[in-house]
């Protein structure tokens, strides 16, 4: 298999970068409607807003935030899709808005929601076209299908037409598809959604051999928790455009400060939380003794969902 | 553009237009009754014209000219028309567009391939439509037997087909300023029919209309390619040369002047 070429350059040199949408507004009612046609309100978002993100290669980050903070916007600007209304932006040492054969041969994007497989043909006929896009050679090609389909379990229905598949398995032949030409940075929006336990063991899996292997840099956005805290080393948090947290999980946790909990389970069934704060742990088990027969005692550490939702909550006012 | 980045242009072509076969085949009867519909026009034109001129109606060109092209109009319609504007304009407004601009590859390829696939399947399925038609009317018919006739005929054919490629792109890019290019698509479409030659033969439209039929592009795109079948003077076939390559460059720099200032405009709505 081919491995990608390094450079001494980041994978993603971001400084300043902002992106403003300029959109009429639309007026409610018919009255509204009827008043757009003769004169329309003008409005300006800043989706983002003077980001400073360095990424080194091989690193795999998340790009986590809540809905419409800004983080498909900063990596479509990073894929080349958008424009940046200001800033500079490095991606693989090349311009993205410029969409030049050799940074676009470098990257990869796995779009969720949207599919790069073609419909009424099967994978492998889509395989057969991104081995012309990228050039590569057929005996690699063939090695490389039979170790994707093996890894992703995907070899019995590579010649299913698309439109014949399960969202599941679509998914997977979709990464097939995106992992295909070994890409030195790989763009994950939502990888695993769809997928069961499974599958979504595979990807992780999957993802980390890559990078392992490859050094692929891996820039994953997800609002599947267990998909962050199986893969993110570090975690950047955009919320209003900006991004306000830059750290690893242990860092966040750190960040949210949310206390640990005490949970008891007592013979009868029941369970109680109890939020841990500065008691000797000693009196609390004797306390909780003391209301029932205790079968079972774990300290727990809040959720990375609990975590993610406190810091997403001190959301800057957008401007 | 390098001869690399050509050969490698041209393999994802071929891959592109395989598949693209692929999935017509799925679709054949859709393919049959469209073509089936695309003769029908020129029929009736035909019958209408061949019947006004047994009852005395004397217009200014011959019956042979008028049989031969009415015959091969319909071929040459569909061999020149592009329907790239609307999947265009609904994938710019869509977001789908994504999945194609982070492909190293020529956004335009796949449509390429799609009017190139389509046009050989049709052309499989409407010739023998076109030969039945034909074979009443053979005595009228007047085709050139010279090869260089034929090859000129290709020429104007494939510039006719990329001037009208270039007007699709440039119609289905608006969609990144606009909401919705419908109407404006309907109108060049409308605009097409009528001044290309496709619904009645430009020689028979007034003799005053005569510059302006001229100049325009449309013209170009179906009565100028059958033009060079029907035994133009000289002087005609080098001016409409000249002029439908003067077209199809203006529309290949308006096309890419359109497009590189649309994306720029690029939302990618959705992910």
């Amino acid at each position: 298999m081919r491995s990608p070429t390094f450079s001494s350059e980041p994978a993603i040199l971001a400084q300043g970068l902002s992106k403003q949408y300029d959109f009429y507004r639309q007026p409610q009612g018919l009255r509204g409607a009827l008043r757009s046609l003769i004169s329309r309100e003008l409005t300006s978002v800043r989706a983002v807003v003077g980001l400073d993100l360095t990424v080194e290669r091989g690193e795999i980050i998340g790009l986590l935030g809540p809905n419409g903070a800004g983080k498909t916007t900063i990596v479509k600007m990073m894929s080349g899709l958008l424009e940046p209304s200001t800033g500079q932006l490095r991606v693989c040492g090349y311009r993205p808005a410029a969409r030049s054969y050799p940074f676009l041969s470098q990257i990869s994007v796995i779009f969720g929601q949207k599919a790069m497989l073609w419909w009424d043909v099967s994978t492998r006929e889509s395989l057969k076209i991104h081995r012309s896009m990228y050039e590569i050679p057929r005996d690699e090609f063939a090695a490389t299908v039979g170790e994707l389909g093996e890894l992703l379990g995907i070899t019995e229905i590579l010649d299913t037409p698309v439109r014949n598949l399960s969202l599941g398995q679509r998914m997977r032949c979709e990464l097939a598809l995106a992992l295909l030409h070994r890409p030195t940075l790989l763009f994950a929006d939502e990888p695993t959604i769809g997928l069961d336990v499974q599958a979504k063991l595979v990807v992780r899996t999957l993802f980390r051999e890559i990078n392992r292997a490859f050094g692929t840099t891996i820039v994953l956005t997800s609002h599947d928790m267990s998909d962050v805290e199986a893969l993110a080393e570090r975690v950047v948090i955009v919320t209003g455009g900006r991004a306000t947290f830059d750290g690893d999980l242990a860092g966040l946790r750190a960040r949210a400060n949310l206390q640990k909990a005490a949970v008891f389970t007592y013979h009868d069934g029941r369970v109680e939380r109890v939020p841990l704060g500065h008691e000797a742990i000693g009196a609390l088990v004797q306390a909780a003794a003391q209301s029932g027969e205790l079968v079972d005692f774990r300290v727990v550490e809040p959720g990375l969902d609990e975590v993610m939702s406190k810091v997403f909550s001190e959301r800057p006012v957008r401007s | 553009m390098s001869t690399h980045a050509a050969r490698r242009t041209g393999s994802v072509f071929c891959g592109l237009l395989r598949q693209e076969l692929q999935t017509i085949a799925q679709y054949r009867w859709w393919l049959v009754a469209m073509q089936a519909s695309v003769v029908v026009v020129p029929l009736i034109s035909l019958l209408v014209w061949r019947g006004a001129m047994a009852n005395g109606a004397e217009p200014p060109v011959t019956r042979d000219y008028l049989t031969t092209y009415l015959v091969l109009v319909s071929v040459v319609t569909m061999l020149t028309s592009s329907w790239t504007a609307r999947f265009l304009a609904e994938s710019i407004r869509l977001g789908h567009l994504n999945a194609w601009l982070v492909r190293p590859c020529s956004t335009h390829l796949v449509a390429v391939t799609n009017n190139v696939s389509e046009k050989l399947a049709k052309l499989a399925t409407l010739l023998p439509l076109i030969v039945v038609l034909a074979v009443p009317y053979h005595r009228d018919l007047e085709l050139p037997a010279h090869p260089g006739r034929w090859l000129l005929f290709l020429w104007a054919l494939a510039l006719g087909a990329t001037m009208m490629f270039c007007f699709d792109v440039i119609v289905g890019s608006l969609a990144f300023w606009w909401d919705d290019v419908a109407a404006v698509d309907r109108f060049r479409q409308l605009a097409a029919a009528f001044l290309s030659g496709a619904l009645i033969p430009l020689s028979v439209m007034p003799t005053a209309w005569g510059p302006f039929l001229q100049v325009q592009p449309f013209g170009y795109a179906v009565a100028f390619p059958i033009q060079t079948l029907l035994a133009p003077d000289a002087a005609t076939l080098w001016t409409g040369l000249a002029m439908q390559a003067a077209w199809v460059l203006l529309a290949l720099v308006a096309a890419r002047f359109v497009w590189v200032r649309g994306l720029r405009r690029y939302s990618g709505a959705g992910a």
